[in-house]
């Protein structure tokens, strides 16, 4: 009966220790968190644009190029070479604006560049441990400047929804 | 799998190897004297070189069982802890301490006078900590900005009055090395039973109980210990003599 008593124990104790070693590698060494794929990340902004002498209907800009203020023509956010009526731009989250040049019809002869800004006020919320945080976005009064101008091709714009938490439908209306 | 893992796995096998060789092999003078009781404390030695070696972890566990019965042993374990670390898209600091107390159930039979361990164990722990968000990258699909590291503002900053409760089941030995000097490990599975969480980040680390992750409650944890035993005797021998 001791002796049964003992290769109990010691039987207990031995797969004890294989259950709890094999347990504790599996988990210290678990893998890094992935991103998945298709995790709504920091929103762009969505523009569309419209025409100004009749406001209810899209209209696309001609061949249109975005780039940063300082950068060459080169070095491009968004290129479409047969005009389109609806974008995306990514925000600047290190400063409470964002400025870039809207080329329209751009590399022709009556190419006509626009430096809009657009200003925000950016909040940050954490999503998980692998994605970390977003940022969200809600437009300040004056959301749109740079299309002040007489040569500008921008006329007006309008925000249709003020604040940019995701990436479903459009921000903005550029009428032009 | 991580390389640090790999290496502490293999570490750790050759000193278990090495530990229970010196049981097997243990002769020290045998000592008729069965009501002396032992008050072991000592310090983990993990702590104090991954400090020296990593300059983000600032960390001292000091570690303690007391005999209360032949093979039953009331045990603990407190300490602190600072630590830097980079979590994907985040870097934050956890500074805490932890507190865990409960009972090791010796299984290795001794020879008389001798107090070598092969243990099972149970704790509950209890760690009160803040998180500090040193600077973050914003998650987004689309990088065209440089220098997009947030460092001050936003969410950055302190949280604090965190604390979290957990239970550890370990096993783990203990073998004499030296007269009263103690050498040992312990590997631990610990399972989080509440923790109060922040509002706008997640409990990534608790001190004491390491890595948190989003999908699961149970982590891990091991300590290399090297402990004193002060023998006294009770106070019943004491009256008999």
């Amino acid at each position: 009966m001791l002796y049964f008593w003992k290769t109990m124990k010691y039987n207990f104790f031995l797969i004890s220790i294989l259950f709890i070693s094999t347990i504790w590698i599996f988990i210290s060494c678990e893998k890094d968190d992935i991103c998945l794929d298709g995790t709504p990340g920091t929103p762009r902004l969505i523009i569309r644009f419209f025409d100004a002498d009749s406001m209810q209907n899209f209209k696309s800009t001609g061949r249109l190029l975005i780039n940063k203020v300082e950068d060459s023509t080169n070095n491009f956010i968004r290129k479409n070479i047969f005009g389109t009526d609806s974008i995306s731009i990514p925000l600047n989250t290190t400063n409470n604006f964002t400025q870039l040049k809207f080329y329209n019809n751009w590399a022709d002869e009556n190419e006509n560049i626009d430096t809009l800004s657009f200003h925000y006020d950016r909040y940050d919320i954490y999503l998980n441990r692998a994605c970390g945080f977003k940022g969200q976005f809600i437009f300040k009064d004056d959301a749109v400047s740079g299309y002040q101008t007489s040569e500008s091709w921008v006329r007006s714009y309008k925000i249709i929804k003020d604040s940019i938490l995701d990436e479903k439908s459009m921000h903005l209306a550029i009428y032009h | 799998m991580k390389k640090a893992c790999t290496w502490q796995f293999i570490i750790s096998f050759f000193l278990s190897n090495l530990l229970v060789g010196q049981l097997d092999n243990d002769s020290i003078s045998l000592k008729k004297n069965k009501s002396e009781l032992r008050l072991r404390l000592g310090i983990d030695l993990f702590q104090p070189i991954i400090s020296q070696i990593d300059k983000d972890i600032n960390g001292l566990e000091l570690v303690g069982d007391f005999q209360i019965k032949e093979n039953l042993y009331l045990s603990g374990e407190i300490g602190t802890l600072n630590r830097n670390q980079q979590s994907e898209l985040v870097n934050f600091k956890t500074s805490g301490s932890f507190i865990k107390i409960g009972g090791d159930f010796n299984m290795y039979k001794n020879l008389t006078g001798m107090k070598n361990q092969i243990y099972l164990g149970l704790r509950v722990a209890n760690s009160f900590y803040k998180h500090n968000i040193n600077n973050y990258v914003l998650f987004a699909t689309e990088q065209v900005w440089d220098d997009n590291v947030i460092n001050s503002g936003y969410k950055t900053g302190e949280i604090n009055d965190l604390n979290a409760q957990w239970i550890e089941f370990l096993v783990g030995l203990k073998v004499q090395v030296l007269k009263n000097t103690y050498m040992g490990f312990s590997l631990r599975l610990n399972r989080l039973l509440s923790t109060n969480s922040p509002n706008d980040f997640g409990i990534l680390f608790i001190p004491g109980f390491n890595r948190v992750t989003d999908d699961n409650i149970f982590g891990s944890s091991f300590n290399y210990t090297l402990s004193y035993s002060i023998p006294f005797r009770s106070s019943k021998k004491n009256k008999s003599n």
